[in-house]
């Protein structure tokens, strides 16, 4: 749905869009429901909702961008229900778009837009080039991806990847909590590729990876240089005689 | 492995000015100085973290006209064997 208008919005509209200097200045705000805070120092000279870049664009204009579902999606009209689903801000300056920090105030809370994925097991196959043996389950919320091997000579890798691509155009974050076990030595990685062949996970486009001994919280990774569509990859590495269990409650990518 | 050298954002570079911290990675392994340099490595308590900084599809772009080029000297290279 495209709107686009000069100002905050009319009577008729179930939304505002506002700019606030400092992100301290937003969240001390309580404006109206469903208000979009924009923080920005330039002046906003008009804002346009749209999945695809406006054309042609306008200086100071806000582009908020929209998808196919939002976790602060709301009705842009008082009557009538016209959905709006909205992912992320960009305003335009000096002849580019740039990315806005952005929240809406909903609920008497200032919220991001942001995507959970669903951890079930039937959502991951093995990696076709990273293959050692593995087990998956999904119970009481938690994802637990395990992998074992006796002595040998070597470490050995087990990969897994979450079969529908995700589109991380409008996302900046990918923040994963979890708890990571070992027994002795092993690896663990979690990346986002757009190349499913690739053989390790520090060939993936953006990768976080670790041997630590066991840990229990986030790890967060910078995704927003990636556009379109890439694979949520996790892989584990055991050395001789190694346990290793990769127990995941989240994966969230954040506007 | 290649040696790679991060500014203070976390920036690669492939020489250094001085300022910059060496560290020895495999992540870069054949790839191309415009590939390298627009990418983060990252070592925190999370881990080691690597993500671009310049859109990624630029990236992906330099690397494969890297690619090409190699191909094109190494095929170049071989006719002149042959011809020799």
């Amino acid at each position: 749905m495209v709107f686009n208008v000069t100002g905050g919005g009319g009577t008729s509209l179930n939304f505002a869009v506002k700019a606030y200097a400092t992100e301290a200045e937003l969240l001390a705000a309580k404006p109206k429901e469903n208000t979009i805070g924009i923080i920005t120092e330039t002046p906003i000279t008009s804002w346009i909702f749209s999945a695809t870049e406006p054309s042609p664009a306008v200086p100071g204009q806000v582009w908020i961008t929209t998808g196919t579902s939002s976790t602060v999606a709301f009705n842009a009209l008082k009557k009538n229900g016209i959905l709006v689903y909205p992912l992320s801000a960009k305003q335009y300056v000096g002849g580019v778009w740039v990315s806005r920090n952005s929240q809406i105030y909903q609920g008497s809370t200032w919220k991001s837009a942001e995507h959970h994925l669903p951890l079930y097991v039937q959502n991951w196959a093995k990696m076709p080039n990273i293959t050692y043996a593995y087990t998956l389950d999904y119970t009481d919320d938690v994802l637990t991806f395990s992998a074992s091997k006796g002595v040998t000579d070597r470490v050995e890798y087990a990969g897994i990847y979450f079969t529908e691509p995700i589109d991380l155009t409008n996302y900046s974050k990918l923040r994963i909590t979890g708890a990571w076990t070992k027994n002795a030595t092993a690896y663990f990685g979690i990346g986002l590729t757009n190349d499913l062949t690739i053989t390790q996970i520090t060939d993936a486009a953006a990768c976080i990876n670790w041997s630590d001994n066991s840990f229990t919280g986030e790890k967060v990774l910078d995704v927003r240089a990636l556009s379109g569509e890439f694979y949520l990859v996790m892989t584990l590495g055991v050395g001789d005689g190694v346990t290793v269990t990769a127990k995941t409650t989240d994966f969230l990518f954040e506007a | 492995m290649k040696t790679i050298y991060i500014d203070s954002d976390h920036r690669c570079h492939t020489v250094d000015d001085g300022t910059r911290k060496a560290v020895e990675t495999d992540c870069f392994d054949d790839k191309c100085d415009a590939f390298v340099e627009g990418h983060c490595y990252e070592v925190s308590e999370n881990g080691v973290a690597k993500y671009p900084w310049k859109p990624y599809d630029q990236l992906e772009a330099a690397q494969a006209q890297y690619e090409a080029m190699l191909t094109d000297m190494d095929q170049a290279y071989a006719e002149g064997v042959a011809n020799a």
